[in-house]
């Protein structure tokens, strides 16, 4: 034992270290370095499968390979594992070169015809970072733009009257038709998301760009499909909603239903809200409350808007500050563009202190200030030379207010449900889902200002629809191409820098192997061991 | 001997540095949410509770006194390099889970019960820097809270002072905030329906999200709030259950502008002459708005649309351009509460008050943590000094559960003929000089 043995035991130290070192510096490090590129291109499974299968077949490679050189001297072994290295480092690089290359030159072509500039393979490979962080801007433009929620829409969708909704299409939870019309999901096929179970979006169901863009398609498209027939389609919809108007209708006949009638009868099923089960209905699979269910508790009802006007005036006309103020207000009142007779209407339900919405209404009605006038200040006179009358009732009010307050039953179907034209049907759903649905979620989708139209937000103006079809003409071809081949870009760019280093760490750590063993025999009692 | 009591002071020096160090410093992070948590009143208001981090440490310290003792013990009676050395290793993996670890576990741990006794109000990561803070606003909506209600009298007036100095200690204070939190919880919170109240709280409170959270029928309130003769109540329905408005779930005032251009165009001008003096530059003496909207609240009590008034208050901002700005006010501070959020944490008062007092002990575990593992090493290697001795080296110490192998060159040397030797015999003294001859043997040998 002449040799000293901590000294061998600190070579053999360094020589393992250094030689896990080289490896290190080979394979791994460029798999780490491949796996971070992709990430930061943020083409997400396709590439990372890239690197996984890419990993795994190199160590399954290097198990095999040392399998089969197993008997082979030690430097033969290792000039052949780096020559497969280089290989297996080599090839995706020349695939690129010789494959990819080409069907770039294909694809080109094929894009132009649908109106996108695709660019050259070797631009591509320079600037492919810039390019996919503007496809992602350009997809969160529109998102924006309609404060949509995510590419699918909200997860959950409740319903304000707490009735069940589903994504799920073949659900037994939907409404079963009426008569002989078969139940309607909007969209079902196109765009998804979370239905009622009269087949309208969940009351709290925000759109993602699917739905949007879906609800914007039908939109825009049928409105192009009429106006080429020099047809309006919202006066169409207008023509097909006064049909079922008429008796007999099948939108009357459902209106005499009792699953109507629960949601919209004169009053709710219960007075009160249910005390025990026994009370409860059922829908569907389960049992509800059928006071929760009736919808004139979810919007302002024109009885409601009456209580609430004529109380308000009742209490103005008893407070003398604003009373006085009226009365200030009155005697400027032919400033103010009213006639005598005005005047003294007012005047005088001011005095008997019986100013209500029903005697304010006969007051505007009867002054006819409502009457449209030419530019002198004259009344309009119709066809036969009458003085055109305009009138203002509760149910013009109403109407306004819908817009504003307004609650669709969820367990029942919609009007809308029972138009005949197939086209103008979906149009109408379209149309609801783009302005009063969302209107409620902030998230409207057609008029002078779409999106974010809130208490604290006015909205956005509108994106047109050549816009809208260029937009996602371009996302779509996108989505087709830079998966498929960014992961590979990504790869190659890596590669370039990085093919030298495979070969050099696996050189070197051979080597280091070798000295290490050659350490290791000094150990051994016989001095054997070794590579041979 | 004078060398065994030098090792013995190392090593009580050892134990000072480690945990002692740790938690004097950590008591004095405490104090800030201790003090902070009391301000105002004169006695400390959340007893016990604000003392739970303290508590908790003194726990740890205590199990880490437990391994340490029974490590000791083990080492002192075994004598032994090996038993030293698990000895050591033990305190300091004990150490590392009773700092850093314990930190890891809180940190999975806690964030899902906060967040449910607060309902999602506060967040753990809220707390994780900011916990004085928190402390101090915890006092100070106490105090708010206090002063409120002993304006409305639902707090007796004349016991003003007592409320004051006892604070949460105090048992009609206690009540009150629990029953406060129930009304506002069942009556408000939970009383819309379906997902409204949360379009309200998030980006998407649009108008008629608002006039459904207005007008929409909502079930009647059944929880009682207790002592209160505001709003028309009289002392034969001071504890009714009462109604809350949709404002009253934020506390704060809204305030919207009002261009009467843009509403009355070219009229504007005639309306602000002839109104000159309706409107004034100040919030008082305004026009009485507030009894309109208490009308319209009587006109929906029938129908239980809106029982809630919502006050509003007028102010010309600018009598040229006729923009007036209106606000508004909710019924909470009138009634004696916070919104929503802050009713939601004040009903959990101890929990979080409890919660926060161990936040101090969070960043001292993590960053100070590593001196006790360190001071638990010195223990170990001073243990080792005191109770093994010299000539016991590490050698072959953990090769085996068993006993220890002798090494290669021993048995090529015609040393021994079993590979190892049995532990128990560590404690004769025949064979400990068998052994430390071995060990000589290979020590000149290597040399």
């Amino acid at each position: 034992m002449g040799n000293n043995l901590n000294a061998i035991k600190a070579k053999l130290v360094l020589w393992r270290v250094l030689k896990i070192a080289a490896y290190a510096i080979g394979f791994p490090l460029l798999l780490y370095l491949l796996k971070k590129d992709i990430t930061n291109v943020g083409v997400s499974k396709n590439g990372y499968n890239v690197i996984y299968y890419g990993f795994l077949g190199v160590i399954a490679l290097q198990i095999i390979v040392g399998i089969f050189l197993r008997r082979r001297e030690f430097y033969v072994r290792a000039l052949i594992v780096v020559i497969v290295a280089s290989a297996v480092v080599l090839a995706p690089t020349l695939y690129m070169e010789f494959t990819v290359k080409s069907e770039f030159e294909k694809l080109e072509e094929e894009y132009a015809e649908r109106g996108y500039s695709f660019a050259r393979y070797e631009t591509q490979v320079m600037d492919f970072s810039s390019r996919l962080s503007s496809h992602n801007s350009a997809s969160g433009t529109f998102s924006n733009t309609y404060n949509l929620n995510g590419d699918t829409g909200s997860k959950k969708g409740n319903n304000f009257d707490n009735t069940p909704t589903t994504s799920d299409l073949v659900s037994n939870i939907y409404l079963d038709g009426f008569a002989t019309m078969q139940h309607y999901v909007f969209g079902a096929e196109e765009a998804g998301g979370v239905y009622s179970m009269n087949g309208l979006y969940a009351d709290a169901f925000v759109v993602g760009v699917k739905q949007a863009r879906y609800i914007l398609e039908v939109y825009h498209e049928t409105r192009a499909k009429f106006a080429a027939d020099n047809l309006d389609a919202d006066a169409e919809l207008e023509k097909e909603l006064e049909k079922l108007d008429e008796a007999g209708s099948l939108w009357k006949q459902y209106q005499n239903t009792a699953e109507y009638k629960r949601a919209y009868g004169d009053a709710p099923v219960l007075d009160a809200p249910a005390t025990d089960e026994s009370q409860k209905i059922k829908v569907g699979d389960n049992y509800y409350d059928p006071y929760w269910m009736y919808a004139p508790h979810y919007y302002l009802t024109a009885d409601e808007l009456t209580a609430v006007v004529d109380t308000l005036l009742a209490n103005l006309l008893e407070n003398k500050r604003v009373n006085d103020l009226l009365k200030a207000l009155l005697a400027a009142g032919d400033q103010l563009g009213l006639d005598a007779g005005t005047i003294g209407a007012i005047s005088d339900a001011l005095e008997n202190k019986n100013l209500s919405l029903e005697n304010i209404l006969d007051i505007v009605n009867s002054s006819g200030l409502l009457n449209p006038k030419d530019e002198n200040g004259k009344p309009m006179l119709d066809e036969d030379g009458n003085p055109i009358v305009v009138t203002i009732g509760i149910n013009d009010i109403m109407e306004v207010i819908g817009t504003l307050s307004y609650y669709q039953s969820p367990t029942t179907y919609p009007k809308m449900f029972f138009i005949q034209n197939k086209e103008l049907r979906t149009y109408a759903y379209a149309k609801y889902f783009g302005t009063k649905h969302g209107a409620v979620l902030g998230t409207v989708l057609i008029g002078d200002s779409v999106g974010k139209v809130t208490m604290d937000s006015s909205g956005n103006p509108p994106m047109s629809y050549d816009e809208i079809t260029a937009l996602f003409n371009r996302l779509d071809i996108e989505n087709e191409y830079m998966p498929k081949y960014y992961p590979w870009l990504a790869i190659r760019r890596t590669l370039i820098k990085y093919t030298g280093f495979v070969p050099l760490g696996l050189i070197l750590a051979y080597l280091f192997a070798f000295f290490e063993r050659k350490q290791f025999s000094k150990l051994t009692v016989a001095g054997k061991g070794g590579y041979r | 001997m004078k060398k065994s009591k030098g090792l013995f002071w190392l090593k009580v020096f050892a134990y000072v540095l480690g945990f002692p160090v740790l938690m004097a410093y950590t008591v004095y992070q405490s104090m800030f949410v201790i003090y902070d948590s009391n301000v105002g009143t004169d006695n400390t208001t959340y007893m016990p509770y604000v003392f739970a981090g303290l508590l908790v440490m003194v726990v740890i310290w205590l199990l880490y006194l437990l391994v340490a003792l029974i490590t000791g013990m083990i080492t002192k009676r075994r004598k032994t390099a090996r038993s030293a050395y698990i000895g050591t290793t033990v305190l300091v993996i004990a150490s590392v889970i009773l700092t850093t670890g314990v930190w890891f576990a809180l940190d999975k741990y806690l964030p899902p019960i906060l967040s449910s006794a607060t309902s999602n109000t506060i967040h753990y990561s809220d707390l994780e820097e900011d916990y004085a803070d928190r402390a101090y606003l915890h006092s100070e909506m106490l105090h708010d809270f206090i002063e409120m209600n002993i304006a409305n009298a639902r707090l007796d007036p004349a016991k003003a002072e007592t409320y004051r100095s006892e604070g949460y200690q105090n048992e009609d204070v206690q009540k009150l905030i629990k029953e406060s939190f129930q009304s506002i919880d069942n009556d408000a919170y939970r009383n819309w329906p379906g997902p409204l109240i949360n379009l309200a709280d998030g980006s998407r409170l649009t108008i008629p999200v608002l006039i459904h959270l207005l007008f929409d029928e909502r079930a009647a309130p059944s929880k009682p709030f207790t002592n209160y003769v505001g709003e028309g109540r009289g002392e034969e329905n001071k504890d009714a259950p009462i109604k809350w408005a949709i404002l009253d779930m934020q506390q704060d005032v809204m305030s919207l502008d009002l261009n009467l251009n843009d509403l009355l165009g070219d009229l504007t001008g005639i309306v602000m002459f002839v109104s000159e003096g309706y409107f004034t530059e100040d919030y008082t003496g305004t026009i009485p708005i507030d009894d309109i909207m208490a009308s319209l609240a009587t006109a929906l009590a029938d129908e239980n649309v809106l029982g809630a008034p919502i006050y509003i208050d007028m102010k010309l901002i600018n009598a040229e351009t006729g923009v007036i700005q209106i606000k508004l006010v909710p019924n909470s501070e009138t009634r004696g509460v916070f919104d929503y959020k802050r009713m939601a944490w004040f009903d959990s008062n101890y929990l979080i008050v409890a919660i926060i007092s161990i936040f101090p002990l969070r960043n001292a575990f993590y960053i100070f943590g590593v001196f006790v593992a360190i001071s638990s090493l010195a223990i170990g290697i001073i243990r080792k000094s005191q109770y093994v001795g010299k000539g016991r080296s590490l050698k072959g110490a953990f090769s085996g559960s068993k006993g220890i192998p002798i090494p290669a060159q021993s048995t090529a040397s015609g040393y021994g003929t079993t590979s190892y030797r049995p532990q128990v015999v560590d404690d004769s003294p025949y064979m400990r000089s068998y052994y430390a001859s071995i060990d000589d043997y290979n020590s000149r040998n290597s040399q």
